[in-house]
């Protein structure tokens, strides 16, 4: 019996040790920067992921809220609730305001996919029958910051069937982060290019999550492999275990549980094996890899044999309106939507425009809202729309009797609007026409949002000055300009794992942003001389050839010219200080700079740098994480890799230069929108000109109607 | 290609032309670019600096030479370009069916301007005046002139002066033949069965002066095709090689044919010499402003700045009058053309397709009479709209084969402009149409506007005040085309629909008028006044309802304020001012000798004005002066002619030692050749008026008393208005109170509107307390209260302090800390004794002056509630209180 038991004890410690663990506070999981808990039955939810992949062992909500001290504590409370079943309700204590609590989720209540984590409180500051219902005394903060979730979870056998495997695999709901290792057989510009193609689809695959690509010869245990070469070399690759691979027409492609170098599998890890001896095939492969986001096919192997993605379009992306074009609302992700009561939350129609729209100033985006409303409604109540955060229009909800509204127009300045993510929000505003003292029925208070509204953006060019880094960090620009990086280059300086790594992990960001694999991006490890469209350079600040860094912001040579921002102008160019020195870059920064192409007017070179391997890699990972990406602007970024939270650093400092217009821009629209100093001087210029001859003509040709008027 | 329509192909210019066409392709280029690729900064900087340089061109004169004329002309139209291709590139957007008709008509009409203000930049690129051609001493050299003077049913004595005058020009008696051809006294009109004995009666007296002054006169059947066909008929009967058509208001000065017959021997191709129309009389607008300031004549912005410019082209054509043609030419188009009713252009316009030549001689040779009244004006002005409107539709200037590009556009230009009328109703409506309707149709930012449309707006009042200074005061032409704008579109409307239907209306000419009046015309601009006022008091709502609209409402907002002060200074114009002289004075100068024969001495003076009847002089005479007296006056013309003239003064003025002189002429037959020859025959006095008239400043003046007639204008007829609702509602009360029930309604009606006031004023004064004060008012209180806290499980004695409805206020003193929302109970007792127990919750604890300030609220349900009422309204009035206060609390 006791052998029993402690054998028991001991599976019980095993298996307690293996399981990993996630915590993650709530700001990663909402948009909103705090949730209020608003009026007198308030409630907000957020969506919590549980990964395929994970089996949850425990669940514990650690819970930072503020309550009003005007509340009474008897009578106020707070429900936790996930997926709509009570997992926890406190009392909202005014005396003790601050509160943390720890709350133990029921791990039966967490279904893969998207849970929700609701919040209501019901919270009252009068114990009177006449209390408003919704008086500013009335609130309860949760602290996103400071609240989290963390998981306590086994890790599922990865299935050997390849349609569901990679959807397991390549699952976004995993937080908060995720490791991806791409062995290659050989360190080539194909093979790079090969690798760029599946860490692009697998990045994409894994949507917004956070995604580290690593490269080697070599299998890395513990995490998913992709190993891309010939067959050859996947043989020697699974050798270990005496694996044979199937022969067949097509690129191969096949799951594995990992190899263990001792031989044996890890099942909790995958290794998908790519395998050809031709490119071309090998290509098809992987985009097919990339692509694949349904559970087919139901074999732990395929032979791609063709591929073909959807025509793109340039400047197309996800979530990219199209200018010219009436959208509706469902096709913008909004569906018909009903708020209810006196304090319901908003909805927000989310849409990103491209980067580089020159957003003129007089035009005006349509919005034709269809919506209905209740009776009842004392005339105070309105449904309120906000562009980016702020409020544009109240639509006066004004007839007692309620009513349906069918094209509410409202005609949007297009100037509130941004290149990138933009946001519509209704909120509606709503109150009851009964007395303080009455009975309230709130029943009646409803506005219904129908998804058959329509946008419509107008059109706009696509011009932008540059250099702007924000603009890579919106949505990769310019190398997304056509979606699947088409009139892209990877230039590797010095090829290395590091810097091929790295280089993968720019791309996975931009692949991320934009929505669309880059599949038409190439990787070259020879200076692109010549190359008529966007470059971006990865390496070590030493293999970055003279003449990139001569052209870039921050000369990185010996005695580099070092700009300083000095304060007190608006004028950013102005307000820089240069000094020449005998300096080094250091092994804690990383730089990225972005200049002209020196090949071709308008294109765009963008340069990650660093002193060694080490500094890269990190840069690599930093340019990953959100907060740097949203800090970065400009044409220099210095970034301090020293430091975990990565502090960033822009400037503006080089010279300017424009794109766009459908990416091609006329040398001398170029030239004279950097100098428009000269514009006004051709204009005069050719005015004076046209002038004189003007003169000149008219002095002839009067000359010849005086002499026939006076008969000479 | 570009010199064949230019018709500039003498000489190599094999460059020229590329370049010329290179140079306005980087123009456009410059304007695409500015358009695509600049900010706001930018554009508002490239608008401003170029109108700041257009004017700095204008205020200095530099303009006026060349090259820099046509340098002040290329950057006008850079602006104009500009803004026509943002407007239409990046202003229209369809927001509604409605929106979309309302933006196109807008669009259009702005289309339609600046297209009329690049043809007129074009045409006045370099005006031109054609030197005279001295004429030969030979009169066996010189070519014979029938002088043909058209009437129709003006006065006699207008014709007579004009005869007169005719016979007085200064051309070999063998080779002039003057004819008045009369269609006032054909045979049609002499037969009809009412109207024939004033036709039988005028044919006598025309004939009666033709024999007086040796002239011939001709007449014909009927009065077919009006006054071509009467010039037509009368070509059968003359045979001469040139023909001067004077119409019989228009006086010839003697050089008449001196400075024009000169230009047809020299150029053989020539068919037409016209010379300018000057006008004795002011025309209705500028007789609104006698004694306020001269300004220059409606006509002389088009005879002397838009005809040389026109000259310049090749382009100069017939207007009706005081013009030499070749009739051998005319003959080949079958005389004047009667397809139209501006048969004048429509001849000119044919011969210049054939490649016939025409010449302009810009100095006044004529003295005619312009018409008196706003009727008539309506009249003669539709008669050229619709005239030159049918000269596009039946013959396509831009498409009749022959003409060259410049003469295309002359004469496009000339039948286009007519038009105007739409595009000023459409600009008076326009921002209404946002204002009152809600329309959008000008979807731009007060940013854009600043950038692209006020420079190019202002840029062209420069252009304006340059091309035509001297001729035309700032701001006026913006008044004419006002003033006619609304009475010219029906009449475009009907020959748009009709083209052949109209038919000549003679203007009437020398019409007399004995009071002040507004005239009747004037109606339209009270809409128009009536209609900004409404839009402005509107926009003032908008601005604080629609605060996202404030760019378009002050746009549009400044446009209204312009609209109504263009309506009012129209309206103003609009006045008809007395006229009862029968001949017009006009200003003169020069010496003059005045012969006293009464005192047997001469004294010399200076002219001031004359007219057909008198002459006005200043003297300064040693010996007293009357009226009646008679005086022999002695007097010379420019070209050296002494006349003597036998007045008498009717009029005296002395101003220190200087009289000032009204003689009237005394005429009879012998005097009377003289006395026209004196007045009208001198051309240099024509010249001097105009250049008397180019000196007038004082514009601002002339705007603000326009301005000021304006609303004279509005406040009398709103006055006017109000005193005859007033009279009638004064009418109607006495009709109602003349019988008993009617009053007992009256008093009835008077009694409940005072009551309704009176609870008007209750509710509102209520609705401020409510909103201000406490919902229910607080009174003084005495007394004590025993408070039970139970949270301390402790009782207080307090003093009452004050109470209402809602609770009551205590001071106390306690030993422990009371909090905000602690429960309390207090027992009191009223006046009357009665003992009252009231759950309360504190809902305020101020310690002041070392003792506990708390304010207590009621606890209220059903069962509290009339036992709080009774406690705090005492029994009395509870129930009074209560009725009134039970339905809050439930």
């Amino acid at each position: 019996m006791l052998i029993k038991l402690v054998l028991v004890l001991t599976l019980f410690l095993a298996s307690a040790a293996q399981a990993e663990s996630a915590k993650v506070p709530l700001q990663k999981l909402t948009a909103l920067s705090s949730i209020q808990l608003r009026c007198i039955n308030g409630s907000e939810s957020i969506s919590v992921p549980v990964p395929e992949r994970w089996n949850v062992r425990r669940a514990i909500l650690t819970l930072r809220y503020s309550v009003s001290n005007n509340l009474i504590g008897e009578i106020s409370q707070m429900i936790v609730k996930v997926n709509d079943e009570p997992v926890a309700q406190t009392k909202l204590n005014p005396q003790a305001p601050n509160v943390e609590a720890a709350i133990d989720i029921p791990v039966n209540l967490l279904k893969p996919g998207y849970n929700v984590l609701s919040f209501h409180v019901s919270q009252h500051y009068s114990r009177q029958q006449c209390e408003p219902p919704c008086a500013p005394d009335l609130w309860t903060n949760v602290s996103v910051v400071d609240s989290f979730i963390e998981l306590e979870y086994d890790l599922k056998p990865v299935p050997r069937r390849l349609g569901a495997a990679t959807a397991m695999i390549f699952d976004p709901k995993q937080f908060p982060e995720v490791d991806v290792h791409i062995v290659t057989d050989r360190l080539t510009a194909e093979a790079a290019t090969l690798a760029t193609v599946v860490a692009s689809g697998i990045a994409r695959r894994f949507d917004y999550r956070k995604v580290r690509f690593s490269v080697s010869r070599e299998l890395r245990p513990g995490v998913d492999n992709v190993l891309i070469g010939s067959r050859k070399f996947a043989l020697a690759a699974l050798a270990v275990n005496s694996i044979e691979l199937p022969q067949g027409d097509g690129g191969l492609l096949k799951i594995f549980h990992l190899p263990e170098k001792e031989g044996g599998w890890d099942p909790l890890h995958a290794l998908i094996v790519i395998a050809d001896e031709r490119a071309a095939a090998l290509k098809i492969a992987a985009a097919t890899l990339a692509n694949m986001s349904m559970p087919y096919p139901d074999t732990d192997e395929l032979h791609a044999l063709e591929f073909s993605m959807p025509d793109v379009t340039m400047y197309s992306g996800r979530n990219v309106l199209s200018s010219d074009k009436v959208y509706d609302f469902r096709t913008l992700n909004l569906p018909t939507t009903t708020f209810h009561g006196l304090n319901s939350n908003s909805v927000t129609l989310s849409f990103r425009l491209p980067a580089d729209f020159l957003i003129k100033q007089n035009h005006y985006a349509k919005l034709s809202v269809n919506f209905s409303y209740g009776a009842g409604l004392k005339n105070n109540s309105a449904l309120n729309v906000s562009v980016n955060g702020k409020a544009l229009r109240a639509i006066h909800l004004d007839s007692v009797s309620g009513n349906f509204i069918d094209g509410y127009k409202i005609d949007i300045p297009t100037y509130v609007f941004k290149p990138g993510a933009n946001t519509i929000s209704f909120s509606p505003s709503l109150n009851t026409l009964g007395g303080l003292c009455e009975t309230l029925q709130t029943d009646g208070l409803f506005v219904t949002l129908y998804e058959n509204s329509t946008l419509y953006f107008p059109p706009m060019p696509h011009f932008v000055e540059m250099p702007k880094i924000e603009l890579f960090a919106l949505n990769g620009f310019p190398f997304t300009r056509w979606p699947d990086g088409y009139e892209t280059i990877v230039y590797l300086p010095k090829p290395d794992d590091v810097a091929l790594a790295t280089a993968l992990n720019v791309v996975g960001m931009v692949t991320q942003r934009n929505g669309f694999p880059l599949f038409g991006t190439q990787v070259t490890f020879d200076e692109p001389a010549g190359w008529g469209g966007e470059i971006l350079v990865v390496g070590k600040a030493n293999d970055v050839p003279k003449h990139y860094m001569e052209a870039a912001p921050l000369k990185l040579s010996d005695t580099p010219r070092v700009p300083y921002p000095t304060v007190g102008s608006w004028n950013a160019e102005a307000a820089i200080a240069y000094s020449r020195q005998k300096s080094g870059l250091g092994t804690g920064t990383g730089i990225i700079m972005e200049f002209e192409s020196m090949y071709k007017k308008g294109r765009s070179v963008l340069v990650f740098t660093s002193q060694n391997n080490e500094g890269l890699a990190t840069l690599g990972d930093a340019v990953l994480d959100p907060g740097v990406q949203g800090g970065i602007t400009g044409d220099l970024v210095v970034i301090d890799l020293s430091n975990p939270k990565y502090p960033v650093t822009s400037l503006r400092v080089g010279n300017k230069y424009s794109t766009g217009n459908k990416g091609n821009i006329s040398v001398l629209d170029s030239f004279l929108y950097a100098n428009v100093y000269v514009f006004y001087g051709a204009l005069a210029l050719s005015i004076l000109s046209l002038g004189l001859l003007g003169y000149w003509g008219l002095r002839r040709y009067r000359a010849k109607r005086a002499a026939a008027a006076q008969g000479k | 290609m570009m010199s064949r329509l230019l018709k500039l192909d003498s000489g190599n210019h094999s460059w020229q032309v590329p370049a010329a066409v290179l140079l306005a392709g980087a123009l456009i280029y410059s304007i695409h670019f500015s358009g695509t690729y600049f900010n706001f900064d930018h554009q508002i900087g490239l608008g401003w600096v170029g109108l700041g340089v257009i004017y700095l061109l204008y205020k200095t004169g530099i303009a006026d030479r060349q090259p820099w004329r046509i340098v002040f002309i290329l950057l006008s139209g850079f602006l104009a370009a500009r803004y026509i291709l943002w407007r239409s590139f990046d202003t229209l957007a369809y927001t509604g069916p409605v929106d979309f008709v309302a933006m196109c008509i807008l669009y259009a009409a702005e289309l339609y301007a600046i297209t009329i203000h690049f043809m007129g930049l074009f045409i006045n690129a370099w005006p031109m005046t054609s030197p005279t051609v001295p004429l030969s001493d030979d009169p066996a050299q010189l070519p014979s002139v029938d002088v043909l003077i058209p009437t129709y049913n003006e006065p006699d004595e207008i014709v007579l002066a004009t005869a007169t005058a005719a016979t007085q020009i200064d051309y070999p008696k063998e080779k002039l033949h003057i004819y008045i051809i009369d269609d006032g006294g054909t045979e049609n009109k002499r037969n009809h069965p009412e109207k024939g004995m004033d036709a039988w009666e005028r044919h006598y007296r025309m004939k009666q002066i033709a024999a007086d002054l040796g002239i011939g006169y001709i007449t014909r059947e009927t009065n077919r095709q009006a006054k071509a066909g009467n010039i037509n008929h009368a070509l059968h009967y003359t045979s001469s090689d040139l023909i001067l058509i004077l119409d019989c208001d228009h006086v010839p000065t003697h050089d008449f044919l001196k400075n024009t017959v000169g230009h047809f021997l020299a150029d053989e191709k020539l068919f037409l010499v016209q010379t300018p129309h000057f006008f004795i009389n002011p025309c209705p607008v500028e007789k609104n402003l006698e004694g306020v300031a001269n300004p220059s004549g409606e006509n002389d912005m088009f005879y002397r700045t838009i005809h040389p410019a026109m000259n310049a082209w090749n382009s100069s054509y017939f207007c009706g009058s005081a013009a030499v043609l070749r009739r051998k030419y005319l003959e080949e188009v079958g005389g004047i053309c009667g397809t139209t009713i501006t048969e004048d252009a429509e001849t000119a316009f044919q011969l210049h397709s054939r490649g016939y030549n025409s010449v302009y001689v810009n100095k006044p040779m004529v003295c005619g009479l312009s018409p008196e009244s706003f009727d008539d004006y309506v009249i003669q002005r539709s008669r050229w709209a619709q005239g030159m409107v049918q000269l596009v539709l039946l013959n396509n200037p831009l498409k009749t084969p022959g003409l060259s590009l410049p003469q295309r556009i002359s004469y496009f230009n000339s039948s286009f402009f007519w038009f105007f009328g739409f595009s000023r109703f459409i600009y008076f409506v326009a921002p209404a149409s946002f204002l009152i309707f809600g329309l959008n149709i000008y979807d731009a930012s007060w940013l854009q506007i600043l950038a692209y449309a006020a420079p190019f707006v202002l840029s062209t009042f420069v252009v304006m005040n340059f091309f035509y200074k001297g001729t035309r005061q700032p701001f006026f032409s913006e008044i004419y085309e006002s003033v006619q704008a609304m009475f010219l579109i029906p009449a475009v409307i009907s020959v748009l629909l009709h083209p052949r239907k109209p038919s000549f209306k003679v203007t009437p000419k020398g019409v007399m008028n004995q009071n002040n009046y507004l005239s009747p015309l004037s109606a339209p601009f009270f809409l128009v006044i009536l209609v900004n006022i409404v839009a402005l008091v509107l926009a003032g709502i908008k601005w604080f309802d629609e605060p996202i609209l404030r760019d378009v409402i002050m746009v549009t907002g400044v446009w209204c304020v312009y609209n109504l002060y263009l309506a009012l200074v129209s309206l103003g114009a609009f006045w008809e001012r007395k006229q009862v002289r029968k001949f017009h004075r006009i200003s003169a100068s020069g010496p003059v000798n005045v012969h006293f024969p009464r005192m047997k001495q001469a004294v010399a003076g200076e002219v001031k004005d004359i007219s057909l009847s008198g002459i006005g002089f200043e003297i300064a005479p040693p010996f007293p002066i009357k009226t009646q007296e008679r005086v022999i006056l002695e007097a010379k013309d420019s070209y050296g002619q002494q006349y003597h003239f036998e007045s008498k003064l009717q009029r005296i003025v002395k101003k220190g030692d200087l009289y000032f002189c009204g003689g009237e002429f005394m005429t009879n037959l012998v005097a009377y050749p003289n006395i026209v020859s004196f007045v009208f025959g001198d051309s240099q006095r024509w010249r001097d008026n105009w250049e008397m008239k180019s000196r007038s400043r004082r514009s601002a003046r002339m705007l603000f008393y326009f301005l000021r007639m304006g609303i004279k204008a509005v406040k009398d007829c709103a006055f006017m208005l109000l005193k005859q609702a007033l009279a009638a509602l004064w009418k109607m009360l006495v009709k109602w109170c003349s019988t008993p029930y009617l009053r007992d309604k009256l008093v009835a009606v008077g009694g409940w509107f005072w009551y309704e006031l009176y609870l008007g004023f209750i509710w509102g004064m209520e609705h401020i307390e409510h909103r201000h004060a406490r919902k229910f008012s607080r009174m003084s209180a005495n007394g004590t209260a025993m408070v039970d806290f139970p949270l301390h499980n402790a009782h207080v004695i307090g003093r009452l302090s004050d109470v209402s409805l809602t609770g009551v206020g205590m001071v106390m003193d306690v030993p422990f800390e009371v909090h905000e929302q602690e429960p309390v109970a207090i027992d009191v007792k009223d006046s009357e004794g009665h003992e009252y127990h009231l759950d309360c919750t504190v809902k305020r604890a101020v310690e002041r002056d070392g003792h506990l300030l708390c304010g207590a609220e009621f606890v209220i349900d059903m069962h509290s509630f009339p036992e709080i009422v009774r406690y705090v309204y005492g029994e009395s009035l509870t129930d009074i209180a209560l009725h009134a206060v039970r339905p809050h609390a439930h």
